[in-house]
């Protein structure tokens, strides 16, 4: 055997699994012996006191008996409790706690109408346990109030949640202004990225300078970097779980802002008081809209009134949500986004000897399409249900398109040729799925959940029509060339348990199983999860956790930026699913209930992971992709520290990565880096962010962002010498002795941004904010690429974006 | 107050403006030594000829001048300066046949070669010995300042096969040929190449009747695309198949009719569905046939033009054994056909995406000793 072959998870399989299994029959008939205490269950819904918004992740803690939960993405709860005194406390990160006393003595419904605290003039100091916090059992995973991902300096001034993402322990961003996502040493494809609980596959606008998310629609994001509970799977790195608003319920508000890069919209209020609620948000950028006209303008002039040329980049989203409430026992509510980034060439010409003719139109779409049904119930005080029916597509089509008519000079018969060229792509889903949450008793919180899912994927389809009248040519040719379309069927099953046996000690115990079937081959998995705390204090906790992933779809690409060209493809017969492991061990530790430190350090293994092979080409490949890429295997190992404040007027956090990530490609006819291992491209040693949100009144709120990282790697060769063989002009070849054998330059840059709110004096409920930030203040000349340049003998580095300032206004009511 | 903010946006929109965005960079890696770089392809029947020369650091400013084309003029016209290239003229050169005596190379003389010549060969360490099939040829390079550079290859056995039709009107013809039974590996490669466009079709009938199979293809673009889609061949023709690669260039639509097709395997075993397999790599004009090759099989050519040409050339040669610890860059016909990747690769990629690394099976050097042994048919169409 190789010596660099992984060992891998199959003894894991075999003999964690058991143990699993085994252990959580333990402790179901360990509870069931428990039942004949007396106990009743205490549930409803927590929500925002002004909106009815109710609230995701909001944490209910008895503080008698130290049991505790979190809502559901419905904002429900259910805790079952002894008979007896109760004291029922429930924060949620930037709101005044709630506490409640009382006797418990049968089943009974609270819901809880909690108050924003953000306007508050002093520093509130409060005890919010947060779902990371050393309360919970779940470790690996972060919550980041919108408020505060609004509140940080962004690029162009737009705001976006993936860069905030960017700034947490464990998570690295791609290139500089990118939103890729890299998780404790994944790809970009390895993040189950969802907005509503529906996958998105495309998450990027402006080749992967902005996201799509637009935060005015968002209400709570959440990242699981490892240890993903069982309800998750598809992906091996992370989940990022984004949940719309479903808007006020009480009053119409909204904001309209206009920006250097995109003007945006959002609306939301009652149709029904109290019942029914929309919330509807867009946004667009409007360059194109003066550039356009602009070139076309200056190209008519240059041409001499012949023709003119105009060409243009924007991007759109739409967001919408309905919600109606038919009682506390029922929800049903329809989300639904739009967006679309759209490239587009015209050219027109004329020659006016011979009154020929040319019309050519390039026009580049691509984008995502996603609606979601879901209906929510609550079968008793302890099972609550969600189901859903979702449909997610993403799709690109680029079309050429030429119009023209060829004449010898103007008495001559015109001859008329019309070419069209399309080439589309797309990826589509159907999903089903239901989830339950059972509260079973005081020591058991149960969470299980079905799905299926049909995948359709046409990678690649090629249409090429063309007409002409050529007297002494007949040209007529209608073809689509495709490699079809291929489905493929994915089913889920999951079962977690979170399990208090005594108030020191809690553990969560999953199982994730899948099948995906396609052409004909069917590949199951079984997927143990496992979470252990231990309190050692209140406020000071020890982790544990371990997770294997499986993942069935595959991105090819092989830019560092997002291209709309990179494909999604299924595994097939020949490439296998992609595998991981994870194990993790920490410490959170809650500061006098206004800081959480947590440190954690993990280890993962990766298997079946996909790269190009060496010179494939990627632009059209989706036939007989399998043959331009590569297997292999990686791991990734790193210890991420964060202190994070989300209460009072200074709130903030601080995050050190240190890390290291490998891969190894040495399967027979697959070897990259000659067979031997090598840093993946995103391995940085170092990675610092310091994101800080002071208020310094309630008319101005200052933040600052500062970020240091070990420089990317790239790929720098060593000699260069002649070859003969060599059939291109210069016949130079540079030597490469290994891949990303080279450190750039470290990364470090600072942002500031300051938003001024001034009343609106008339309306008392409405404001104006003007928003200043400048991105990379101090105009550090940060590595994009490194550019050789053999004439002068002298390396270059190229710098993307220096000193952007940027300003934004907003009008909100 | 308002001012004071004006101000300070006016200075931060003139220090964006200002920004360069390239600044040089001090390289803060490991400073490689050049190295001895022998090239060469011992082809059974020829003489021995090869290339020596010496590797830069890639940011010597020396490289450019002593590794790129150069010309010179004499007269009114221009040459290729053929003497430079990296080239060390004085290095000792020398070669061993099986383990024979150690025998030394001189280098040509300096040349002076037409600019439109592109196959102009840059100076060659040469030896009059006639290379044979299964010689075991071991060459060595040594030169002050510089380790000593060894490489060793194989000669392969001769490709044969036989000519049985030969079919040829103007402007097209065709060509079968059989390969010679049980002479070839099953997981040998081989490489036919066609001095112009051409389709193909190629049967397996080997003994087991599981693997039976016909391929077809083209291995060149338009205007192979257009006579193709009359073909009544129902793999041939253009509307039964799918394609590996389509797509026009952006830049002038009227080309959009250059359209590679790359091979496509078709199973009769499962009619209507069509696999791909990488069973071959196509250069210019020709066809490298990997895992596919079997006794008896029976390779069917067709040639198209639309040119003046009157004949055009088979060559099947054999590509030489490689060590089997190389990457997927190891062997000789890939490694040439990645050459012709490279800049596009490295263009496409910003300049420090993955690029394609060199396979490299000389000792304490650079570059790539090869060998093939092959035959060469002649098909002259409007005899």
């Amino acid at each position: 055997m190789n010596k660099y072959q992984i060992l891998y998870s199959d003894v894991w399989l075999r003999r964690v699994l058991p143990c699993a299994l085994m252990l959580m029959f333990a402790l179901i008939a360990h509870a069931q012996k428990q039942q004949k205490a007396e106990r009743f269950t205490i549930n409803g819904y927590v929500a925002d006191a002004k909106s009815g918004e109710r609230l995701i992740g909001a944490t209910l803690m008895d503080t008698i008996s130290r049991n505790g939960t979190v809502t559901n993405n419905g904002g429900f709860y259910s805790i079952t409790l002894p008979k007896g005194e109760v004291a029922l406390s429930v924060s949620y990160v930037g709101y005044t706690p709630e506490n409640i006393k009382f006797e418990l003595t049968k089943d009974t419904l609270i819901n809880f109408l909690i108050h924003d605290n953000t306007q508050l003039s002093e520093v509130t100091i409060t005890g919010h346990q947060s779902i990371s916090g050393p309360q919970s059992v779940q470790m690996s995973v972060i919550e980041v109030p919108v408020q505060q991902i609004k509140g940080i300096p962004a690029l162009g001034g737009e705001v976006d949640v993936l860069k905030a993402i960017q700034l947490l322990p464990g998570v690295q961003s791609g290139s500089e202004g990118s939103a890729g996502v890299y998780v404790r040493g994944g790809g970009p494809d390895e993040n189950l990225i969802m907005l509503d609980g529906v996958p998105l596959y495309n998450v990027n606008h402006m080749m992967g300078f902005f996201s799509v998310f637009n935060a005015d629609a968002i209400k709570n994001v959440t990242l699981y970097k490892g240890n993903f509970p069982a309800r998750f799977g598809s992906r091996l790195s992370s989940v990022i779980d984004v949940r719309q608003n479903d808007g006020n319920a009480q009053s119409y508000h909204g904001n309209v802002t206009v920006g250097l890069i995109a003007a945006k919209v959002n609306v939301e209020g009652p149709i029904i008081k109290g019942k029914t609620t929309f919330n509807v948000s867009a946004r667009r950028t409007y360059f194109d809209l003066f550039t356009a006209p602009i070139m076309a303008l200056i190209t008519r002039n240059e041409m001499d009134g012949t023709g003119s040329a105009s060409a243009g980049y924007f991007f759109y989203d739409v967001n919408a949500k309905l919600t109606h409430r038919f009682s506390d026992n029922d929800k049903l509510s329809a989300s639904f986004y739009m967006g679309d980034d759209a490239i587009y060439v015209h050219y027109r010409d004329r020659e006016l000897s011979s009154s020929s003719k040319e019309r050519i139109n390039v026009d580049w779409n691509w984008g995502n399409i996603l609606a979601a049904a879901s209906w929510e119930h609550r079968f008793s005080p302890k099972l609550f249900s969600t189901t859903q029916l979702s449909f997610t597509r993403y799709r690109y089509d680029l079309t050429q398109k030429l119009d023209a008519e060829y004449k010898e000079d103007s008495n001559s018969p015109a001859y008329t040729l019309k070419e069209s060229l399309q080439y589309k792509s797309k990826i589509m889903d159907v999903m089903l799925q239901s989830n339950f949450d059972y509260s079973f008793s005081p020591q058991h919180d149960m969470k299980f959940g079905v799905s299926y899912t049909y995948h359709n994927f046409s990678p690649q389809v090629t249409s090429l029509n063309m007409f002409g009248n050529d007297p002494s040519e007949s040209l007529a040719l209608d073809t689509t060339i495709s490699d079809g379309r291929l489905n493929a069927h994915e089913a889920t099953l999951y079962f977690e348990d979170t399990y208090q046996p005594v108030s020191w000690f809690k553990m969560n115990l999953g199982l994730h199983g899948s099948l995906y079937g396609v052409n004909g081959k069917v590949y199951p998995s079984i997927e143990p999860r496992i979470g252990l705390r231990a309190l050692i204090t209140n406020d000071l906790a020890i982790k544990a956790s371990y997770a294997y992933m499986s993942q069935y779809i595959h991105l090819l690409s092989n830019s560092s930026v997002s291209l709309p060209t990179d494909l999604w493809v299924p595994v097939t017969k020949q490439i296998e699913p992609m595998r991981s492991m994870q194990v993790a061990g920490g410490l959170s530790y809650n500061v006098l209930g206004q800081v959480e430190l947590s440190v954690e350090g993990y280890y993962k293994k990766m298997k079946n992971l996909l790269e190009y092979k060496e010179g494939a080409s990627f632009l059209g490949s989706s036939v007989g992709w399998e043959d331009q890429v590569c297997m292999g295997d990686g791991w990734s190992y790193g210890v991420e520290f964060m202190a994070q404040r989300t209460i009072g007027k200074f709130t903030g956090w601080l995050a050190y990565t240190w890390s290291r990530t490998m891969r190894l490609f040495n399967r027979e006819g697959q070897e990259l880096n000659f067979g031997r291992p090598f840093h993946a491209r995103y391995d940085r040693e170092h990675d610092l962010s310091l994101t800080l949100q002071y208020q310094i009144n309630k008319r101005i709120d200052i933040s600052g962002t500062f970020i240091f990282s070990t420089g990317n790697r790239a790929t720098l060769s060593t000699q260069s010498y002649y070859d003969d063989k060599k059939t291109s002009s210069d016949g130079v070849i540079n030597y490469y002795e290994s891949r990303n054998n080279y450190i750039m330059p470290n990364y470090h840059r600072l942002d500031l941004g300051a938003n001024f709110h001034i009343p609106h004096h008339k309306w008392s409920n409405a404001e104006h904010v003007v928003n200043v930030s400048v991105y990379n203040v101090y105009n550090s000349m940060n590595p994009f690429l490194l550019a050789p340049d053999t004439y002068l003998g002298k390396l270059y580095k190229v710098t993307l974006f220096p000193i952007l300032p940027s300003l934004s206004y907003t009008f909100k009511f | 107050m308002n001012k004071n903010i004006i101000n300070i946006l006016k200075l931060i929109a003139l220090i964006s403006v200002f920004s360069s965005c390239q600044t040089e960079v001090k390289f803060n890696g490991i400073e490689s030594a050049p190295q001895i770089v022998i090239n060469a392809t011992f082809e059974a029947g020829d003489t021995l000829s090869a290339y020596v020369g010496r590797s830069y650091f890639f940011l010597d400013k020396n490289a450019r001048t002593n590794l790129y084309s150069s010309f010179a003029n004499v007269g009114d016209r221009q040459y290729r300066d053929t003497s430079n290239y990296g080239v060390l003229a004085d290095a000792l050169v020398e070669y061993s046949v099986n383990n024979g005596a150690w025998k030394t190379m001189t280098i040509e003389e300096k040349k002076l070669k037409t600019e439109n010549d592109r196959t102009a060969q840059v100076r060659h360490f040469k030896d009059d010995y006639v290379i044979q099939p299964g010689d075991r040829i071991t060459i060595k390079a040594s030169h002050s300042g510089f380790e000593e550079a060894s490489a060793t290859q194989s000669v392969p056995m001769p490709c044969n096969y036989v000519v049985l039709n030969g079919e040829s009107e103007y402007g097209q013809g065709s060509i079968e040929i059989l390969l010679e039974p049980y002479t070839y590996k099953t997981d040998e490669e081989l490489y036919l190449s066609f001095e112009y466009y051409c389709y193909y079709r190629y049967s397996r009938k080997g003994a087991d009747k599981s693997i039976n199979y016909t391929t077809a293809g083209f291995t060149s673009q338009n205007p192979i695309f257009e006579h193709a889609a009359n073909n009544t061949d129902g793999l041939l023709n253009y509307s039964s198949i799918a394609s590996r690669y389509m797509f026009a260039q952006a830049s002038d639509i009227k080309e959009a009719m250059s359209i590679t097709f790359y091979n496509q395997v078709y199973n009769p075993e499962i009619p209507n569905q069509l696999n791909f397999g990488m069973d071959m790599i196509y250069e210019q004009g020709g066809i490298k046939l990997e895992r596919l090759i079997c006794d008896s099989m029976v390779i069917s050519v067709s040639v198209w033009t639309a040119d003046e040409y009157k004949y055009f050339l088979t060559r099947a040669a054999r590509a030489g054994q490689y060590p089997q610890e190389t990457t997927n860059s190891s062997n000789y016909n890939e490694y040439t056909a990645i050459m012709q990747e490279v800049q596009s690769v490295i263009n496409e990629e910003f300049g420090n995406e993955a690029p394609v690394q060199i396979y490299s099976n000389v000792d304490n050097g650079f570059g790539c000793v090869g060998a093939k042994a092959g035959k060469v048919s002649t098909l002259r169409f409007y005899e």
